[in-house]
């Protein structure tokens, strides 16, 4: 289970952050300060490593089994999540990123939403692989943003229910330029003709596609199970939530609130406090009905921080340098 | 946690009751399944949108989540649990064979069949999957695990691993992850499952238990990985591929086997050989009912198995079989069991299915022939444990001749279709009490006596149709009111019974009434669920053909069949009676215009299909003739089968039905019963019988008995073998007259509506049944109180007391001098009925009776309360208790008044009739003994000297009533009695004339079967059986072939003389011939002869008249014929050299993988653990057997260790 608090201090020592909000539509930009506080990489450690403590041990005793007769328990390790690609690595910062401004920045009706644990999606495409049995190099891999669901977050109500759902999409890009953004939220850009300079986009923009989202959000089975097999004198009731969203209608049952952040570089051009979103209106493109929050999130050196920050996941020292 | 289950369950119970009642649809539920029906049926379908889909997928989810709450929380069995998993399963399968485009992220047939296996309804999921193509490998591969077919998944496993042959090698597996692919980890699972599934079903399938627990452990690692890191829909896939891992696991036949084999070492290894073969025949993992069919098995009790056909009830009688016959016991004789059937052609079907399981081990004999006793029957004097399988009737006969050694060996009795016992109520029913025909009051009085002799001995009850009786018959086998019947909720299809709705000139339309037994209830909703067919209606037919309801009905059922024919779907028209009528209405029908291109067997250029076809159709000629209505509609793909078809051709017939030569097939009840036929579709055209009754001189109706309904709807929709998913049985109901005259419209309208309500009552009886238990008519209970009212209405004796009376007292003969010959008045039915009872009395007596000691009235009334205690009446009527005591009067009675003679009792019993009728025999006994004892040369005569003899046999039958020939009492058949001696002279296959026409053909066989191979058989073989009684003198000795001849003083005819008259010839060579297999038709076996008597010259030098028809002569050249034949090859040990593996465990679980190179040895798991050259005899199907890597000191080598039959 995700145990850690987020590191309020080194956020505030690293983050500048603005606040507009409109009639269900809240905006936050977070910019990254100039220069980076010092050890920032240990600093968001043990945050990363909590979020991260679950899969871990998962992804540790499934590497471990090894089916050969002749093994005696002894598979080499692949160590997680250090060894995984860095493509993955990214999606997996995003996806962790956005629990700590989840936890950190975002209210829920009076209560903070907490993160009981991170559901990392990036086997998505198993399932293309196990039902061709055959790797194909020449298929595109699609990462991240088919659910428009990645992200998970919960405000638990009084008596340890829950009380809402923060549900959304964590994406992070190398440079999180306006180009990005716009194709990210409103869809990849085709042209039609092809060859012709016009350009249309695709229906798998995230805004609009808030609206196509299942009435119960992708991954609360697997979230649900993973409470029960956890922690389940704990988070009883929010058991018994889950089951009142799954077994009857979550829309009868528990309020949700969509997500969006975007991650990444801050494009050299972009000026301090200038947003790629509509900051003080809701952006048209959504129409989900919901309360929506957006947030924007420009970093300095994001792929090195992310690197060392992932090398240093359980490497031992207290700086994560080692 | 725990607090909060009551509120979890509250939740799940809402859903359930919304979305998982067992037999109640939602009315879109009800109409994603008619939409499912006509997409299978390829009719129009009703309106529906892509967000019906969308919600029913969605309502599955929720389903397969709450079911998940109850299992959680109330375990593997909660009924709540398998409701909603098997609902889920219903929508799943539903949607997939609508074929509607729902964007699930998985195939969602493997989530339908996953959620089948956690139903409990494992044939449910293999149907499902093996009907459809998958697309993919990997989705073929998870089919077939989910399926069970687990030498698929190995099969698929090993393709994987040829196509992917660098994964085969040990540090594969660490080798992707260092990959620098951004895929590596995608690949990385993709290949781990693979090793997962294939290892899984591998050690499973072998019984090896450690293998096996890390396959589990590894599959769960995966499942619980695909929770955090893969879609939702990926992570409940796998988490019901667990699930049905977890029951693989815990249902494996292994377990019970190796439960029963720990005490015995070579036990152990038999056992574990026969669970491995289950695998092998994708039966290897128990259904519930069976584990508690075994369970109770293996607690050495006795229980009644209650599930449809095809939900493995042969597995249980086979484990039950092992352990009792090979289960090492102190000394004794060799154990034997008996399996009773309730046809001569099931007799055949367990025996061959019986013989390739356990024929290793067991002397398995059908006792099919015609003899009491045969030249198969070996067994006798065998050491070696034995199967009997026989018909009631066979049993009976065989008791008598050989009762006290059939007593001591035998261990395991074995009742299919045990529901045979409930005894037909109706008037027709009480008829065949008094006719002494009654197959009820035979079984329940064999076995009654049976137990009597022997409480102590093993019994199991099958029954596919549990109606009423399971509960009354589970007491009855157990021997106990506590009984409780296994199975009752398990089923392995889907069952519809419904209406096809005729009209002239208009297409028909079906009607689907019950689902499972119950109303299709759509809640809201009132009018029934419709299926429109869309073929064109009948041409125009006749006006002869239109005036006649009843023809034009069956000629439009022929037309629907003709068109609905289509895939791998196979159709029944059942036949209540005349058979012959409809197959001549069918042939003449196909050549009207407009039918002309419609049926045509269906071989698709399949030699052996085709060389089938051509012995059928070969034997139907030497059977029926070439211009028979039989061979006409197998020249047009439709099969047919009645009562009265020789055995033989019965036996082809139900071969090109099962291998699907013939799409269609016109049956009477008797093919179905307990035969297993798989018809996806049964229309039945009518469900009453007429019969012409001689007492009040016109013909009555009756309707069908609900249980022969039953067991005709449950051939349909047999699982793996039919089409669909479901079985329907369908009764074809017009709607509007077909004729046009006007004085035929109002005749019509009214068999239109009489028919109509026959149907509705039917549906009432058959719901009925359904909810009230218990309430079944036991055999000796209805010929008791048959008895009663017969007393009532004839002598006006109404008091029970008086009755009870009279039965002291009563002398059949007395009561009518026509006792005994089947006259129709009043007073002979009285005296018949009681006869009957007698019979039954007589032979409890007899067969329990202390030979050694005289027989007072107390021996005679605790034989009585003994064998009373152990009939099913006793259970079924217990609390009429009147029943009882005037079973016990007139029993004793029996023997102290009416029968007092103890030799003559004796005789009485060993005859096989009923007192009154052994009595008048005995006359007749004494001229055909003489017959045969004067027919020294019958081995050498001419034919024409053969059919003499069988021409003076018959006479003393013809004019004697009670056990000679009886026909029915109208024109054709006293004609054709009258003539007898042509129609012998036919079916003996030594005719110069012609033999019947078409439409006389079944009379004749009718003829044939009732009198020549059943009552002229019968009376012989009672000679035959006074014979060797009176010559051995000893009731306890054993009949056997080398001193039967001199033990009972008749020559071989009379040893032949049943057979015969059983296969039709004068030949008893041909009989041989045919009666073991080597020759199909008469003709064929005739040409065998000819190298016997070539044989037997060279071998005696001057043969003696009998030497030629002596069956120890026949049996030496069979042997001598088998001898010559090339022994199958035997495997030797394979050299190897070691790959991947340093040997260090000493044995391996290997599977072949042929490579260009040679042959590599991997472990199922993917991992290549040896090398060897090429091998030949690998090249089928290497994967279904097992081979073993041994690593010795001085050689490496590869055996086979198990091979699939």
């Amino acid at each position: 289970m995700h145990t850690c608090d987020p590191p309020c201090d080194v956020l505030n020592l690293w983050l500048d952050a603005w606040f507009n909000t409109a009639p269900g539509y809240t905006h936050l930009l977070l910019q990254a300060k100039q220069p980076s506080p010092p050890n920032l990489a240990a600093s968001l450690r043990p945050y990363f490593e909590s979020a991260h403590a679950d899969a871990r041990r998962v992804f540790h005793n499934y590497a471990r089994l090894d089916l050969h007769p002749d093994s005696v328990g002894d598979a080499a390790l692949t160590q997680y999540p250090s060894s995984l690609p860095t493509t993955t690595r990214h999606g997996l910062f995003g996806e962790v990123l956005a629990g700590l401004v989840v936890e950190s920045y975002i209210p829920a009706n009076g209560h903070a939403w907490s993160v009981p644990v991170f559901l990392f999606r990036y086997h998505a495409d198993v399932g293309k692989y196990l039902f061709h049995l055959a790797r194909d190099p020449s298929k595109k891999r699609q990462l991240w943003g088919r659910f428009g669901d990645d992200f998970i977050g919960i405000g638990f109500d009084s008596i340890g229910g829950i009380g809402r759902f923060i549900v959304g999409e964590a994406k992070y890009r190398k440079v999180a330029t306006k180009l990005t953004i716009e194709d990210l939220l409103l869809g990849s850009r085709e042209q039609v003709p092809p060859g012709s300079g016009q350009y249309v986009r695709k229906d798998d923009g995230i805004l609009p596609g808030f609206r196509k989202a299942p009435p119960v959000p992708e991954g609360l089975g697997q979230l649900q199970a993973i409470l029960m097999e956890c922690a389940p004198d704990q988070y009883a009731e929010a058991i018994l939530s889950l089951d009142k969203v799954l077994a009857i209608h979550p829309q009868q049952t528990i309020p949700r609130t969509d997500l969006v952040i975007i991650a990444g570089n801050n494009p050299a051009m972009r000026k301090s406090g200038e947003t790629n979103v509509p900051s003080s209106v809701r952006p048209q493109e959504y129409d989900a009905g919901r309360e929506l929050y957006v947030v924007e999130v420009f970093l300095h050196h994001g792929a090195e921080l992310i690197e060392s920050l992932y090398d240093s996941l359980w490497s031992g020292g207290a700086d994560g340098t080692t | 946690m725990a607090q909060l289950d009551d509120e979890r369950l509250k939740i799940a119970a809402q859903v359930h009751q919304a979305l998982g009642n067992e037999n109640e649809l939602t009315a879109s539920q009800a109409r994603l399944f008619v939409r499912c029906l006509q997409t299978t049926w390829n009719v129009p379908l009703i309106r529906w949108g892509e967000g019906e889909s969308q919600q029913q997928l969605s309502d599955a989810r929720r389903l397969l989540h709450v079911a998940g709450i109850f299992r959680h929380i109330q375990g593997r069995e909660s009924v709540q649990a398998l409701d909603c998993y098997r609902r889920a399963g219903e929508l799943l399968e539903w949607l997939k064979r609508s074929a509607d485009d729902v964007s699930a992220d998985i195939p969602i047939e493997l989530l339908a069949a996953g959620a089948y296996q956690l139903g409990g309804l494992p044939a449910m999921a293999s149907g499902l999957l093996r009907q459809l193509k998958a697309s993919h490998p990997g989705v073929s591969l998870l089919a077939a695990f989910l399926g069970g077919d687990f030498d698929s998944v190995v099969g698929r496993a090993m393709t994987f691993w040829s196509e992917n042959r660098n994964l085969t090698s040990r540090e594969a597996t660490v080798e992707i992850l260092s990959e620098e692919a951004e895929d590596r980890f995608d690949w990385h699972v993709t290949v781990e499952l693979v090793r997962c599934l294939g290892l899984f079903a591998d050690a499973l399938r072998r019984g090896n238990d450690p293998r096996l627990l890390q396959a589990m452990e590894k599959l769960k690692a995966l499942a619980s990985l695909a929770s955090r890191t893969g879609t939702e829909a990926l992570s409940t896939l796998l988490n019901l591929l667990i699930a049905t891992a977890e029951g693989y696991i815990e249902n494996s036949v292994y377990a019970p086997a190796d439960a029963l084999g720990s005490a015995n070492e070579a036990f152990s290894s038999r056992l574990r050989l026969f669970a491995r073969e289950q695998f092998s025949r994708s039966r290897g993992t128990l259904w519930p009912s069976q584990q508690r069919g075994l369970q109770k098995l293996l607690e050495s009790s006795s229980f009644a198995l209650c599930t449809p056909t095809g939900s493995g009830k042969t597995l249980v009688a086979n484990f039950a079989l092992l352990k009792e016959l090979l289960q090492p016991v102190t000394n004794g004789p060799a154990p034997l069991a008996l399996y009773l059937v309730p046809s001569r052609a099931l007799a055949g079907e367990v025996e061959s299915k019986l013989t390739s399981e356990l024929g290793r081990d067991l002397t398995i004999t059908g006792l099919y022939g015609g003899a009491d006793w045969g030249i198969t029957d070996y067994w006798l004097n065998s050491d070696k444990p034995s199967v009997l399988i026989a018909t009631v009737e066979k049993a009976d006969a065989l008791m008598r001749y050989v009762g006290p050694l059939l007593l001591t060996k035998l261990r395991l009795l074995i009742v299919d279709e045990a529901h045979q016992v409930v005894a037909d109520a109706s008037q027709r029913g009480m008829d065949s009490l008094a006719d002494h025909s009654s197959r009820s009051i035979r079984l329940e009085g064999f076995v009654s006596r049976l137990l009597a002799r022997r409480p102590d001995v093993v019994r199991i009850a099958l029954t596919a149709v549990a109606g009423g009786a399971a509960q009354p018959v589970a007491e009855w086998i157990e021997g106990t009111t506590a009984a409780v019947p296994i199975g009752l909720r398990y089923r392995s299809t889907r069952q519809i019974v419904g209406a096809l709705e005729v009209r002239p000139n208009a297409p028909g339309q079906i009607v689907l009434d019950q689902l499972n037994g119950q109303p299709l209830f759509v809640r809201g909703r009132q009018e029934p669920v419709y299926i429109g067919l869309r073929f064109q209606p009948m041409p125009q037919l006749p006006a002869g053909i239109r005036n006649s309801i009843n023809h034009f009905n069956q000629l439009d059922v022929l037309w629907t069949s003709l068109h609905l024919v289509e895939g791998k779907r196979r159709i029944l028209i059942s036949v209540m009676q005349q058979p012959e009528q409809t197959m001549r209405w069918y042939v003449e029908a196909l050549q009207l215009s407009g039918w002309e291109d419609l049926g045509k067997p269906m071989m698709e250029n399949n030699s052996a299909l085709q060389a089938l076809f051509i012995e059928a159709r070969a034997t139907c000629v030497d059977y029926c003739g070439p211009d028979s209505h039989e061979v006409a509609l197998l020249d047009r793909g439709i099969a047919t089968s009645h009562g009265q078809m020789p055995q033989r051709l019965r036996r082809l017939m139900t071969s090109l039905i099962d291998r699907k030569v013939c799409a269609i097939t016109v049956a009477t009840a008797t093919l179905t019963e307990g035969v297993n036929l798989p018809f996806d579709l049964i229309f039945v055209a009518s469900l009453q019988r007429s019969s012409f009754d001689p007492s009040i001189q016109r013909r009555v109706l009756s309707d069908l008995p609900t249980a022969e309904f039953r067991n005709l709807a449950g051939r349909a929709g047999r699982p793996g073998s039919a089409d669909g998913m479901e079985g329907m049985i369908l009764v074809a109901l017009p709607q509007r007259p077909s004729a046009t005259a006007r004085d035929q419209l109002t005749l019509q309208r009214r068999q239109i509506a009489d028919l109509q309500q026959n149907y509705n009552n039917l549906l009432g009886r058959l719901l009925a049944e359904e909810r009230v238990a218990n309430e079944v008519a036991s055999p000796l209970g209805l010929l008791l109180t048959t008895l009663k009212r017969l007393v009532e209405e004839v002598l006006g004796l109404r008091d029970s007391q008086a009755f009870l009376i009279w039965l002291e007292t009563a002398l059949p003969q007395s009561i009518a001098p026509e006792a005994g010959t089947g006259a129709n008045i009043p007073t002979a039915r009285l005296a018949d009925t009681l006869d009957e009872l007698d019979s039954f009395l007589l032979n409890a007596v007899e067969e329990l009776q202390n030979l050694e000691t005289n027989l007072n009235a107390s021996d005679v009334e605790a034989i009585l309360i003994s064998v009373w205690s152990k009939t099913f009446t006793a259970v079924a009527s217990r609390t009429e208790s009147w029943l009882e005591r005037a079973f016990i009067k007139r029993g004793s009675a029996l023997v102290e008044r009416i029968y007092p003679d103890t030799a003559e009792r004796r005789r009485l019993y060993q005859y096989g009739f009923t007192p009154v009728v052994g009595r008048r025999f005995e006359a007749t006994a004494v001229l055909l003994h003489a017959e045969l004892v004067a027919a020294t040369s019958y081995g050498v005569d001419e034919s024409s000297v053969r059919l003499q003899l069988f021409e003076r046999l018959g006479s003393r039958l013809l004019n004697e009533r009670g056990f000679g020939f009886r026909v029915r009492d109208t024109v054709s058949d006293q004609a054709l009695l009258s003539e007898w001696t042509k129609v012998l002279a036919w079916w003996m296959n030594c005719s110069t004339e012609s033999g019947p026409l078409p439409d006389e053909l079944r009379s004749w066989q009718r003829f044939v079967s009732d009198n020549l191979d059943f009552r002229l058989g019968v009376a012989l073989g009672a000679v035959a059986a006074q014979s060797w009684s009176t010559g051995s003198g000893n009731p306890s000795s054993v009949p056997s072939l080398a001193v039967w001849k001199q033990t009972t003083g008749l020559p071989w005819i009379g040893f032949w003389a049943k057979e015969l008259l059983r296969w039709g010839t004068l030949e008893p060579f041909v009989a041989f011939a045919m009666a073991q297999g080597l020759a199909a038709t008469r003709e064929a076996a005739t040409m065998l002869r000819a190298r016997y008597i070539e044989w037997l010259r060279s071998e005696v030098e001057s043969p003696e008249d009998d030497d030629y028809i002596d069956p120890q002569r026949f049996l030496a050249w069979q042997r001598m014929q088998t001898s010559r034949r090339p022994r199958a090859r035997i495997h030797a040990p394979t050299p190897v050299e070691l790959s991947g593996t340093n040997g260090a465990r000493l044995t391996y679980d290997v599977v072949p993988l042929l490579t260009p190179e040679g042959v590599e040895w991997i472990d199922a798991a993917g991992f290549s653990l040896a090398k060897s050259s090429s091998d030949v005899s690998l090249r089928e199907q290497p994967h279904k057997s097992d081979f073993i890597l041994s690593v010795g000191p001085e050689q490496i080598v590869v055996e086979r260790a198990f091979s699939p039959r």
